[in-house]
């Protein structure tokens, strides 16, 4: 078992744990640029598709993980990426600019949101998340003359110096690109007094007003930045699916981002790749043992938001620490063998209780 | 010149009038205590002085600035830190972030340039890992460095509260109950910490307190309160032997 | 019957009730009277009887609750099952008015916006809440541009929040420090 023996400030300041971790992700960097030409077109899609959700899984991680924001319509900024860069792409704006641009103008919504909700807290969070979500879901619909409302908007296939985007190598390596740009801003944010006044917020509001954390400040910044990442894959997504349907962004996708940071594990960015992994692959195996299934389960309609609802509510009593927080405890099984414990992880029992007097 | 002013400062929740009119001043330097029986409007008071509540009447001045109207993010940075009566903390983060958060009012790197990491933050984030060792070594934390506040027991907790508090490098401290839950060598303990506070960093120090014996350890005055209006106000031995004192204790006729 | 959507006849179906003047449709009207038994029902049930007490208890303190005998997970069970309940009459009551269809479930995000406008923990708000909505729903189907009328419940819900968090009815305490 390895112990970290600390020397410096400095090694408590970087992203990763020692020389060892940085070897790995090496490794893992190399393997993932390797894919497309080891495997299939199809799954090289798949992977994109997993690359962008765990980019909206990052934005939804940095709210509800980090600042403890809830919010249920995240959905709508990966749509309004989405709809912000095929429109600017139909006008003839190069790739490199409009996405950025998608990006910082999701972030404004982010802020539109996030300043009339700086009061509320859980459950009215994420009820007020949800209305937003609808209201910009059916704006979608009835805007017909800049979305196309219900005929859908073919997204323009963009360019980068002459190279073609939309085919799925394409859009594998744009999104791989995003997503670790997406990590290092992230990993950025929580070694920086930014990221502890979200964590903060999240723990304890009125002290952290005392140790002077502006709260409406940093909590609109949260909103913006997670709107401004979730814009980016909205951005991307608009690539991955090549045809933009307004009924595509509701409430079940939000869940859907709720879900990859639930089931991934709370409060780790690790846990959003492991989510995203989960939450894109689902579907895939779900296709493959349909008709496996007994009693023609297979055959019924919503299945899968129905084992998707399955799932969360299964990680939520049993292993709330998500498919990370799993991963570490069997790592310290292994690393502290024989001496394993069980009560090494024992989780606290909490009470719950409400602010309402009537 | 006194450090910190209330005059006349007043509170009411509908009719209830939790802090009247209540008048003092502290000189920098000394250590005086607010004591009271349960319900006085004490803790009321520290919430005023940081601006968690509004006054309904009345002026707050620190080193002759009026603070009545500033908004309670900008307390830490004048210089006045405060600890809570149950425990404030950050449960799911370590002590040293706790610590670290504490140092948030002294940050002068801009949001952006913390997005990209520039090396400004970085050395930034030397310097408050340096200051925040200078506590931790202060209060004698260095064990529980990495350990989630919610792992911790109820004294260290405190004593963490307390750091955190001296993170923010204040002029004046407010101390809401220290010495609640410790026993009597914690409580000793928590009395010499106040006392180095005090000569060692030069910090101002205003404490609620309900241990008599704690208080007299190391106050210099004492303000006695009751139903929200002052009772007493003068050293240790005169407030307790007030007549009025006693008898907002104690009870009897009224 | 899978995706179709079904009718349903009721013994107030197609039969009008004449008031001086004012002709009702009687299934509308039976739906406002047994909204109002409903309502009733279950007021009388938070407010007056011990079990209902001890789930406003359970909610608002749960270890308290404990302290005191409330089997908490009991209650919680009995909540979760009177709120079926009650959401299934609400189905029933909507039925002859709205085809059966298997879409009918998206009418709870009204119900939601009803409730947080009545104000959370307030039955007679809830009823407010609702009354409230169909009104404004239907009044901006009316003079507003078509394609509004969809958003209104929606707009309503992010208004109150924003301006009145504890909506009509309830009250909001804040955490003492």
């Amino acid at each position: 078992m390895r112990y970290l023996f600390k020397t410096d400030y400095r090694q408590d300041l970087t992203i990763w744990r020692h020389r060892g971790d940085l070897f790995w992700y090496g490794l893992l960097g190399v393997a993932l640029l390797a894919i497309p030409f080891v495997l299939s077109e199809f799954y090289v899609g798949e992977f994109g598709g997993v690359f962008i959700f765990a980019v909206a899984g990052v934005g939804m991680m940095l709210l509800a993980g980090y600042t403890g924001l809830i919010s249920l319509g995240n959905a709508a900024f990966l749509g309004i990426g989405a709809y912000t860069n095929s429109i600017l792409l139909a006008h003839g704006v190069p790739l490199l600019i409009s996405l950025p641009v998608s990006g910082l103008f999701t972030g404004l919504f982010g802020i539109a949101i996030g300043l009339p909700t700086l009061r509320m807290s859980g459950l009215y969070l994420a009820i007020a998340t949800l209305a937003f979500g609808s209201i910009v879901g059916t704006v979608f619909q009835k805007w017909d003359a800049v979305t196309g409302g219900f005929d859908g908007f073919p997204v323009p296939e963009p360019y980068i110096f002459g190279i073609p985007i939309q085919s799925a190598n394409g859009v594998y390596y744009l999104s791989l690109a995003v997503l670790v740009i997406v990590l290092w801003l992230s990993a950025n944010l929580l070694r920086t007094p930014l990221g502890r006044a979200m964590v903060a917020i999240r723990d304890s509001e009125i002290s952290a007003q005392s140790m002077g954390i502006h709260l409406a400040r940093y909590k609109t910044f949260a909103f913006a930045i997670s709107a401004f990442i979730t814009g980016l894959a909205g951005a991307l997504f608009a690539h991955y699916v090549r045809f933009l349907a307004p009924d595509a962004f509701d409430v079940l996708l939000s869940v859907q981002f709720v879900t990859i940071v639930f089931v991934g594990g709370l409060g780790s960015l690790h846990g959003v790749i492991y989510g995203a992994l989960f939450v894109r692959l689902l579907p895939q195996f779900i296709a493959i043992i349909r008709d496996d299934l007994p009693f023609g389960v297979g055959r019924m309609p919503g299945l899968e938001p129905s084992l998707f609802g399955l799932v969360l509510v299964l990680v939520i009593l049993f292993e709330p620490g998500g498919i990370y927080g799993r991963w570490i405890k069997i790592k310290h099984w292994f690393q502290a063998y024989p001496l394993k414990r069980r009560s090494s992880f024992r989780r606290q029992k909490s009470y719950a209780r409400s602010e309402r007097l009537r | 010149m006194s450090l910190f002013r209330a005059e006349d400062i007043a509170i009411r929740f509908g009719g209830i009038r939790a802090v009247d009119a209540v008048s003092f001043d502290v000189q920098p330097g000394e250590v005086f205590s607010i004591i009271g029986p349960n319900g006085a409007g004490k803790t009321t008071i520290f919430n005023l002085i940081s601006r968690i509540y509004a006054p309904t009447s009345g002026r707050l001045l620190f080193q002759d600035q009026d603070i009545t109207n500033v908004p309670p993010y900008r307390i830490a940075g004048l210089g006045i830190a405060r600890t809570f009566q149950n425990i404030e903390l950050f449960a799911n983060a370590t002590l040293l972030q706790n610590l670290l958060i504490g140092r948030h009012c002294h940050s002068t790197v801009g949001v952006l340039s913390e997005l990209v990491f520039t090396p400004a933050v970085r050395r930034e984030e030397l310097k408050h890992r340096e200051k925040a060792e200078e506590v931790i070594a202060f209060l004698g934390l260095e064990r529980y460095r990495d350990t989630l506040i919610a792992n911790l027991p109820y004294g260290v907790r405190k004593v963490v509260e307390l750091g955190r508090a001296l993170c923010i490098e204040p002029k004046l401290l407010l101390l809401d109950e220290p010495s609640s839950g410790l026993n009597v060598e914690e409580t000793e303990g928590m009395g010499f910490w106040i006392e180095d506070i005090k000569k060692d960093l030069g910090v101002t120090v205003i404490m609620v307190e309900h241990d008599m014996n704690l208080v007299r350890m190391v106050s210099d005055r004492v303000m006695a309160l009751n139903y929200g209006k002052v009772i007493a106000l003068g050293t240790t031995d005169e407030v307790q032997n007030h007549p009025e004192v006693v008898r907002a204790y104690i009870g009897g006729e009224a | 019957m899978g995706y179709d959507s079904v009718g349903f006849n009721t013994p107030f179906t197609n039969r009008t009730i004449n008031l001086s003047g004012l002709v009702l449709g009687q299934d509308n009207v039976s739906i406002i009277a047994g909204t109002v038994l409903l309502c009733g029902v279950l007021y009388v049930f938070f407010s007056h009887t011990r079990l209902g007490i001890a789930m406003q208890a359970s909610s608002q303190n749960q270890l308290a609750a404990y302290y005191m005998g409330i089997p908490v997970r009991t209650v919680f069970s009995l909540i979760w099952a009177i709120s079926a309940g009650v959401a299934a009459v609400a189905g029933i009551l909507l039925s002859p008015v709205s085809m059966i269809d298997v879409n009918m479930g998206f009418l709870g995000i009204k119900a939601f916006a009803a409730a947080v406008l009545g104000g959370f923990g307030s039955i007679p708000g809830a009823l407010v809440g609702g009354v409230v909505i169909g009104i404004v729903e239907q009044l901006a189907g009316y003079f507003l541009p078509a394609g509004f009328q969809e958003v209104t419940s929606n707009v309503v819900l992010l208004a109150t929040l924003i301006l009145r968090p504890q909506g009509l009815f309830a009250e909001i305490a804040g955490k003492r420090v």
